[in-house]
């Protein structure tokens, strides 16, 4: 076959671009939650507690005092015992925020709201007011507490603690754009696989039996 | 817990700082990033690299994928002995702090524990039994393959059950030692077993007594544990942790006792004897064949069928030069003190001689063999062949192994071995330069006859203060710390220090790696003690006295110690140490030595720390019975430090 010669378009020289380069948007951090995927198994109570001790250890925390406060909590839908995670969901217009009387509670440009503990009175009407019942208290300094999304960790460029403890994949942690774009992936692949399987169903593949591997146990060891 | 001997992160939940989200799904890292913190032994990062580059996982991946590893697990608070549960216990105390029986976390704990020194005790009294079972049946002559090959061993085992011995036969005594041996794995009365009796010093016979755990049948202890620990029944943490010990007892001074012991009646008593160890024994233009696993009823023969002329010439008909038979685990530790076979490796090596690409057939009973070698084996034209019913792995090819078909089974196994070499992929073996030799087979016997006969040189130097004490040091290995990394620490550490090492499993062969087991090479790191000692008594600073079961062994040397000094062994300026335990059998070890009086330190984190009562039960409480108590402590360095000072307190105490 003889050689084709490449396509080329015609190209403007890079510095004929002149429409003006965005700054980079501040990154509004989430943490998602599939409930999906969640099997129940603590594992991101235990280490949003640990994460919010003292030693950050997970062989010390537990002794110490003050007992050190999980910021979440697993819970279970009534009558399926299926498992539910509630934390705070940052929300866009946070209610907190809103019912706040002395206005500690503040939403960064990163997406992450804070409660300034110091200037918090303690008047519990932020926790009256989260829809999702994600507002704690912390009844020894009689303050407010939530979710911080791991401050400290996020620094270091980590993700939050409960997001590395989850096994399953069940919490997870990025930029709102990059979560959507997650779903939409997640989405769109059992969309095409619904559709592939109705345009071509393909035959169930054979399991490998054990059978051709292993004879029948015999009754004696020696 | 200073020095860092974990190359993951052992920061729980993990800091990993290459999180990424790929599409959906949170992603983890998949390849080893410095495989120089993986270990200290050099073949390991040349073969993780050759793994990783041909898409095989091993062990270390797999613990990666791991991460993070559950809390509650670690913390042992997690109960799933019934179908009410699984429960779990919330350690922060906001949440459940009972499981839905009503356990609170230390009886969780405590019953969770002893469930894995049933688990290890188990295997250890089945190994001991196969090994009883095939010693009466050659007494009664029903078994021609296998025979009782140190006959002053089995006079000495039957003085001390009190088996008339005088003018009768060989086989006679054999037949009454091995129905008083199997009798004590199953009978039903509450007398305390024979062997047990014969071989436990009196001292400790009477503190058990005392404190009511005297084993009565090795079996009916495992029995009693799994019933203890079901729901309904024990809910004393305390009780259940001695209920532990008595089954403890009757796996050190019953089930091991009996392993060894029988061991060395068929297959001889271990002497001094000169090899080598690591994977540069697989030779490249042999027919190399791997024992692995744990009984040396079949490694033995699958070592004599290597030497039939027959086969060693159909391999040189297809091409190779011979057939090379190398160790693997204990088995590999059982043929290499008494056969002087190569040895190729510790534990996490398993998979790695594989990886080699170099060997036709794995051959595997029972313990510590990876599900994962199959995966491995399949990569390469490696035949994996598992040999007992209650060990088969999918993927693996199984012969059955019976000792009244030993040697054809043996033959077989070999044959298919050497007819799988031209199956070989010549460019895909790559077999590690490192190889060393290696003193092994110090068994109690070949030490006594090393210091003439009686033990007084010995004690005389440990009274001199030349050897500051002694360190057992048991156990496996441990994908969650740096591989030999704390073992040889330790030793090193230890003997600079004038504390003579014994030792056993695992540890041997990687102390046998880092040059330890060469006695002028170890004098040469050793204090000046143990210099004098070499000099004086020709006796090395680091003993490699056997496989896992025969720290049996090591048992026996120190209630000879302790009664020749007139003391209890909790007296006796000993320590042992398990760096990087990882088996339920090493539980069961680590829990016989606290049951003989010796403080046990453990470099790996058991799941007990959910619990402040088991855990103080463990490491200060068990003291005060006159038990030894439980050190944890992850860094080598701290650890060796804590060992002298345990074994100066206690010298001083003794006077010394």
């Amino acid at each position: 076959m003889a050689q084709q010669p490449a396509l080329s378009f015609p190209r403007p020289p890079l510095s004929a671009l002149s429409f003006p380069v965005e700054p980079a948007k501040p990154k509004n951090y989430v943490i998602f939650y599939d409930p999906n995927r969640c099997l129940g198994c603590w594992n991101c109570y235990l280490a949003c507690a640990v994460e919010h001790s003292q030693s950050k250890d997970l062989f010390q925390a537990i002794h110490e005092t003050p007992k050190p406060m999980p910021r979440l909590r697993v819970l279970s839908i009534p009558r399926l015992a299926l498992p539910y995670v509630v934390q705070c969901m940052h929300c866009e217009n946070p209610p907190c925020m809103n019912v706040c009387p002395v206005g500690a509670i503040y939403k960064g440009p990163d997406g992450i709201v804070r409660i300034d503990e110091a200037v918090c009175i303690g008047c519990k009407q932020c926790i009256r007011a989260c829809p999702f019942g994600a507002m704690l208290f912390d009844h020894d300094r009689g303050v407010a507490i939530k979710c911080d999304m791991c401050e400290d960790r996020l620094r270091e460029g980590l993700p939050p603690a409960c997001v590395e403890a989850c096994p399953t994949g069940a919490l997870r942690f990025g930029d709102l754009s990059e979560i959507v774009r997650g779903r939409e992936q997640e989405v769109g692949k059992r969309f095409y696989e619904a559709l592939r399987q109705l345009i071509e169903p393909r035959p169930k593949a054979k399991k490998a039996s054990y059978k051709d591997v292993v004879p029948a146990p015999s009754a004696r060891w020696y | 817990m200073g020095e860092k001997t974990s190359w993951i992160d052992d920061k729980w939940p993990p800091r990993n700082k290459k999180f990424r989200m790929k599409g959906p799904v949170y992603e983890r890292p998949r390849t080893i990033e410095n495989k120089e913190e993986v270990s200290i032994d050099p073949t390991v990062r040349q073969l993780l690299e050759k793994a990783e580059a041909e898409g095989i996982e091993t062990a270390w991946h797999r613990l990666l994928a791991q991460q993070p590893q559950c809390g509650f697990g670690l913390l042992g608070i997690c109960c799933r002995n019934c179908l009410m549960g699984p429960c779990r216990i919330d350690p922060f105390g906001y949440g459940p702090q009972r499981g839905v029986c009503g356990a609170t976390a230390d009886t969780i704990v405590a019953r969770n524990f002893i469930r894995m020194i049933a688990g290890g005790a188990a295997a250890h009294i089945d190994h001991g039994r196969e090994i009883a079972l095939v010693l009466y049946e050659v007494a009664t002559g029903k078994n021609k393959y296998y025979k009782i090959a140190d006959e002053k061993k089995l006079i000495a085992i039957a003085q001390r059950l009190g088996v008339p011995t005088e003018g009768r036969d060989i086989m006679e005594i054999a037949k009454d030692v091995a129905e008083i041996a199997l009798r004590d794995f199953g009978k039903q009365d509450s007398e305390l077993p024979a062997f047990v009796k014969a071989y436990a010093t009196k001292r400790r016979l009477e503190l058990w007594k005392k404190l009511g755990v005297l084993p009565r049948a090795y079996d009916r202890e495992v029995t009693e544990v799994m019933h203890r620990t079901h729901m309904g029944v024990d809910a004393d943490p305390l009780n259940i942790l001695l209920g532990g010990i008595k089954l403890a007892i009757a796996d050190g001074w019953g089930g091991s006792m009996v392993a060894t012991e029988f061991s060395d009646v068929l297959f001889g008593t271990p002497k001094p004897l000169k090899s080598v160890v690591n994977l540069g024994v697989l030779k490249e233009d042999y027919v190399n064949i791997i024992v692995h696993g744990h009984i040396p009823l079949l490694s033995a023969k699958v070592v004599e069928a290597a030497r039939d002329p027959e086969l060693v010439k159909l391999a040189q008909d297809l091409g190779a030069k011979g057939i090379n038979v190398v160790g693997m685990c204990c088995t590999g530790i059982e043929v290499l003190q008494r056969l002087g076979v190569p040895m190729a490796g510790n534990m996490l090596q398993q998979e790695l001689a594989i990886v080699t690409g170099a060997v036709e057939a794995t051959v595997v009973d029972v313990q510590c063999i990876m599900p994962s070698l199959a995966n491995v084996a399949r990569c390469y034209h490696t035949k994996l062949i598992t040999t007992i019913p209650i060990a088969k792995i999918p993927g693996s090819v199984y012969v059955e192994f019976t000792p009244e078909k030993a040697d054809e089974v043996a033959r077989e196994i070999v044959k298919m071995a050497v007819e799988n070499f031209p199956n070989r992929a010549k460019e895909r073996v790559m077999i590690p330069k490192e190889r060393i030799e290696l003193w092994a087979g110090f068994s109690v016997e070949a030490l006594l006859e090393h210091l003439g006969g009686t033990l007084d040189p010995f004690l005389e130097a440990v009274k001199r203060g030349d050897i500051r004490g002694v360190v057992g040091i048991v156990g496996c290995n441990n994908p969650k710390v740096k591989h030999d990394y704390s073992h040889v620490t330790i030793t090193k550490e230890l003997i600079k220090n004038d504390v003579l090492v014994v030792g056993t499993g695992c540890w041997a062969t990687a102390a046998g790696k880092a040059g330890l087991l060469i006695p002028e090479k170890a004098v040469e790191m050793a204090g000046p003690g143990l210099k004098r000692v070499y000099e004086e008594l020709k006796l090395p600073p680091v003993i490699h006295m056997g496989s896992c079961v025969d720290n049996s062994r090591i048992l026996v040397l120190l209630g000879a110690v302790a009664d020749a000094l007139g003391v209890d062994i909790n007296q006796l300026p000993v320590v042992g140490s398990a760096p990087e335990a990882y088996s339920e059998k090493a539980v069961s070890i680590g829990t016989y030595f606290l049951a003989a009086g010796v403080d046990v330190h453990l470099g790996v984190i058991p799941p007990v720390y959910g619990s402040d009562l088991v855990t103080d039960i463990l490491t200060k409480e068990a003291e005060k019975f006159g038990l030894g108590r439980l050190i944890v402590e992850t860094d080598p360095h701290a650890a060796a430090k804590i060992m002298l000072d345990i074994i100066d307190e206690k010298r001083k105490k003794l006077g010394i």
